[in-house]
């Protein structure tokens, strides 16, 4: 105690002093996470949306200016949402000339695609586009076999469902809704943190540092055309590693194998549809049924896969999910398009996402398709 | 079960309540014993029971040494410099050797196997022999590298006659197996852990708060520092063809960073778990960043490991003692071996040579100084001290482009970054590099000062409290969307 004496430190007693720290410690940790919280509530959503979710937020604003001119004109308005293979597939530009477009580009084509993005994220977006007033004429809804598949055998189903699912991307409010799809809980291994992501998703403006260093998307800012779609380094199909490395397309297969393929390899047989069902099939019906009680025509695309791709489904997976596919959109059951064996091999990086000559292809065709489907109408 | 995890949060919390709630003594040591085991087969069971069982033969080993010595008794009087004395020398020197070698073997089957036979191929096939050499399928088990040389360290020090063999198979076990350590060290001796296990006594605030502290600032570094700096060398990492030298450089700069907090970070949650369940483990950094030269650095960079390589491989081969030339030997031998711990690959090896290189330098240049006093002089000085920090750091970021398991994209790193090659720029926003590079140097320089320490000793308990529920707070806020494992569990 002299020397504490001597250098004139306050007298202190070391087990009273821990644990006031200890209680200390608790108490401002509480109070900090209830302050952000209370913060967090008070900042508009749009603003969260756009620090949270800078990816949906860039593709919103190139499309809000064309949707305005365009509506200014009193033109048609087609979206196409989807994953990363409606942003790599679908050329807009080449849709709207197929359309019969004109120089001032009426009709709008605009592709909608986000990496990872699978229906429950869909729902998501589609709220959000309504919220903001920017829901289209024509809304094609890309889906995607193995998102709707579940198989409770191995547990796989619905982990795989959620897989695409950019988790960190979605705000707190729109998890309740994910609830009602029969989500209770985060799965472990998909997109986004662990397990402070419940509680930590109301935090996400505080993200801001973070989202502007993250590189998940491996897409630069600024780097998407008129049409939604990325700007890419080449306008060839040959396997060019910038865009590979840009889009980290060199790992897609690999992780899409270990998605869909696993129980094709873990028990032998291809991917059964045992049981077609889980929150995806559950959030893909809500999006037709809100999407069209908002005035909007839906076509759901079934995007090209390459032949490696479609080995490790079941023959007549196909077959099954056209059916419940036709079923959830009666009365206009042909609202239906099936482009999943459109192509071989040479059209894709990655035999999942077209090449630019396959989305060229695709893209003149899906036109066809979207004007014959239309056209029946009449 | 990460350390950052909700599993292993619910883990500890269950662990560390049952552990001072049971009484002192055995209890608390099975206790503990049984929670290491569940932690480890939370990854895998069929590699928990092989990690037990190695460990039950390197225990009997022990009581076998001690029991052909019979001089455990007098154990503390002998210190026999020669410890082949007694009445089994020669029975003894071979158990040793078929201990050590087994424990080796076990390493280089499940870590080096697919290694040493790819080299073998790549060597046949140079040589124009065609040959059909398998991969194995071998499931490498996790913190391998760590528990072996912990009982190949136990082992030497109880045939040395330095520590008695441990009695008790559960102590025994519980010191291999301990969990904050199992994975990624810190490297414990068995003369520093084993004797705490009869010491735990009552729950001590004083190091339950020392623990919390040490964990949240380990969970700082891996979340908001590693993980962060990530994002900017993980891209140039793994394709440095693409990017141009500037971006390369800031690359290798954020791995720097990414490496240091990681392993720091994870040492610091060990230890910090340690505490909280009434153990002290071994410091790991001491501010590495700060080094003066290359010997400084590994005087500082994880330390339970170099310390481990000068005791039991740079001493026994000779150490400095003799002329120059061995000296280098020694160095060069002992580096290399620690480099290839790191890794079954060429560039860990070749890293493990680089920094033997660098230390036979800076040994060199030390002898070389001592004949000139104003050049010690000099050195001594602010600006002298100044430019040896600058060349250790620089000459250890450059060297930590070896540091990963391909050799083709270390040289092509290193290639376009001194050609200044042109290419890709990093696609986020430097400032937030430069942000951390400065808090990082900054807390080193303030973290490794005495003043600090009695800074802290003077702050009052609640702003201790803010300062840590701040960490905390901005560790879970700042972490990036894809969580990554530490980059030692590898090892």
């Amino acid at each position: 105690m002299t020397g504490v004496k001597k250098t004139g430190f306050p007298k202190r007693s070391h087990p009273n002093r821990a644990r006031s720290f200890l209680v200390w410690l608790v108490l401002f940790l509480f109070v900090g996470l209830l302050v952000l919280d209370i913060l967090v509530d008070r900042i508009p959503e749009t603003t969260i949306i756009k620090v949270n979710d800078p990816a949906f937020w860039d593709l919103k604003e190139v499309y809000t200016q064309r949707l305005s001119e365009v509506r200014s004109k009193g033109g048609q308005s087609v979206l196409m949402l989807g994953s990363s293979k409606t942003q790599f597939g679908f050329r807009g530009e080449t849709v709207e000339a197929a359309m019969g477009g004109d120089s001032t580009g009426n009709p709008l084509a605009f592709g909608f695609g986000l990496p990872g993005m699978g229906p429950l994220y869909q729902w998501t977006c589609a709220k959000r586009l309504e919220k903001m007033g920017l829901l289209p004429d024509i809304v094609l809804l890309e889906v995607h076999g193995a998102l709707f598949v579940n198989d409770p055998g191995n547990g796989q189903g619905i982990s795989r469902q959620l897989g695409w699912l950019p988790r960190d991307r979605v705000l707190a409010k729109e998890w309740m809704d994910y609830r009602s799809f029969g989500v209770s809980t985060i799965p472990q291994g998909g997109m986004g943190p662990e397990w402070y992501e419940d509680r930590f998703a109301l935090l996400s403006p505080l993200r801001i540092l973070v989202q502007s260093m993250d590189s998940g998307p491996k897409k630069p800012r600024g780097a998407i055309d008129r049409w939604g779609g990325p700007r890419l380094p080449t306008d060839t199909d040959t396997e060019d590693p910038r865009v590979k490395t840009l889009y980290n397309l060199d790992k897609t297969r690999e992780e899409y194998a270990e998605m869909v393929g696993k129980p094709h390899r873990g028990s032998g047989s291809p991917l059964e549809p045992k049981d077609v069902a889980g929150p995806g099939w559950v959030a893909l019906k809500r999006t037709i049924e809100f999407l069209r009680k908002n005035g909007c025509r839906v076509i759901l695309v079934r995007m090209p896969e390459g032949p490696a791709f479609r080995s490790w489904y079941a023959p007549n997976l196909a077959q099954v999910e056209a059916k419940k596919f036709r079923s959830f959109l009666l009365p206009e059951a042909k609202d239906w398009i099936d482009a999943r064996e459109w192509f071989e091999e040479d059209k894709f990086w990655d035999s999942n996402h077209l090449n630019p000559k396959g989305a060229q292809i695709f893209s003149e065709r899906l036109a066809r398709e979207i004007l014959w489907v239309a056209n029946d109408d009449k | 079960m990460q350390f950052t995890s909700l599993d292993f949060a619910l883990f500890f919390a269950v662990v560390f309540t049952a552990h001072w709630l049971l009484p002192r003594g055995d209890g608390r040591t099975c206790w503990l014993l049984g929670a290491s085991i569940l932690f480890y087969a939370s990854w895998s069971i069929p590699l928990a029971f092989l990690v037990c069982a190695t460990g039950l033969l390197n225990f009997v080993v022990g009581l076998c040494l001690d029991r052909l010595g019979k001089t455990s008794r007098q154990v503390d009087e002998l210190k026999s410099p020669h410890p082949t004395d007694g009445p089994n020398p020669v029975a003894r020197q071979i158990l040793l050797i078929t201990s050590i070698t087994g424990n080796l073997g076990l390493l280089c089957y499940f870590k080096y196997a697919n290694f040493f036979l790819d080299s073998l191929k790549s060597v046949l096939v140079a040589q124009g022999v065609s040959s059909q050499i398998p991969v194995l399928d071998i499931l490498v088990p996790f913190g391998i590298s760590f528990y072996t040389f912990e009982v190949i360290s136990y082992t030497i020090d109880v045939y040395h006659r330095r520590i008695r063999a441990e009695r008790n198979p559960v102590r025994f076990l519980l010191f291999i197996l301990f969990f904050p350590h199992l994975i990624a060290g810190p490297i414990v001796r068995a003369g520093d852990f084993l004797p705490q296990v009869d010491r735990i006594g009552r729950l001590s605030l004083m190091r339950v708060g020392l623990g919390v502290r040490l964990f949240i600032l380990g969970m700082f570094k891996k979340l908001a520092i590693s993980d962060n700096m990530a994002l900017f060398s993980d891209p140039v990492f793994d394709h440095p063809d693409l990017y141009r030298g500037s971006a390369l450089g800031l690359g290798l700069l954020a791995f720097a960073i990414r490496i240091w907090a990681d392993f720091s970070g994870y040492s610091d949650m060990a230890i910090g778990c340690a505490h909280l369940l009434g153990y002290r483990l071994t410091k790991n950094f001491n501010f590495p960043y700060l080094a003066l030269n290359i010997s400084d650095f590994w005087r500082r960079w994880h330390i339970s490991l170099s310390t481990w390589f000068r005791d039991y491989l740079f001493l026994p081969l000779g150490g400095s003692r003799g002329p120059f030339i061995t000296t280098v030997r020694n160095l060069m031998v002992t580096m290399s071996l620690a480099g290839l711990w790191h890794g079954a690959h060429w560039s860990y090896v070749l890293w493990g040579v680089v920094h033997g290189l660098m230390l036979v330098l800076h040994r060199g240049f030390s002898i070389l100084v001592r004949g000139y006093p104003r050049m010690v002089w000099a050195l001594d000085t602010i600006p002298g001290k100044f430019a040896r920090w600058a060349i250790t750091l620089l000459l250890i970021v450059l060297s930590w482009s070896l540091f990963q398991p391909d050799l083709t994209r270390s040289i092509t790193l290193l290639q376009r970054l001194f050609t200044w090659a042109p290419g890709e720029v990093l696609p986020m926003t430097r400032f937030y590099l430069w942000v951390t590079v400065g808090l990082v140097m900054v807390g080193h320089l303030c973290a490794s000062r005495r003043w600090m320490n009695r800074i802290w000793k003077r702050t009052p308990a609640p702003l201790g409290g803010l300062v840590f529920a701040l960490l905390l707070i901005c560790a879970l806020v700042l972490a990036p969307s894809r969580n990554r494992v530490f980059i030692y569990f590898q090892f």
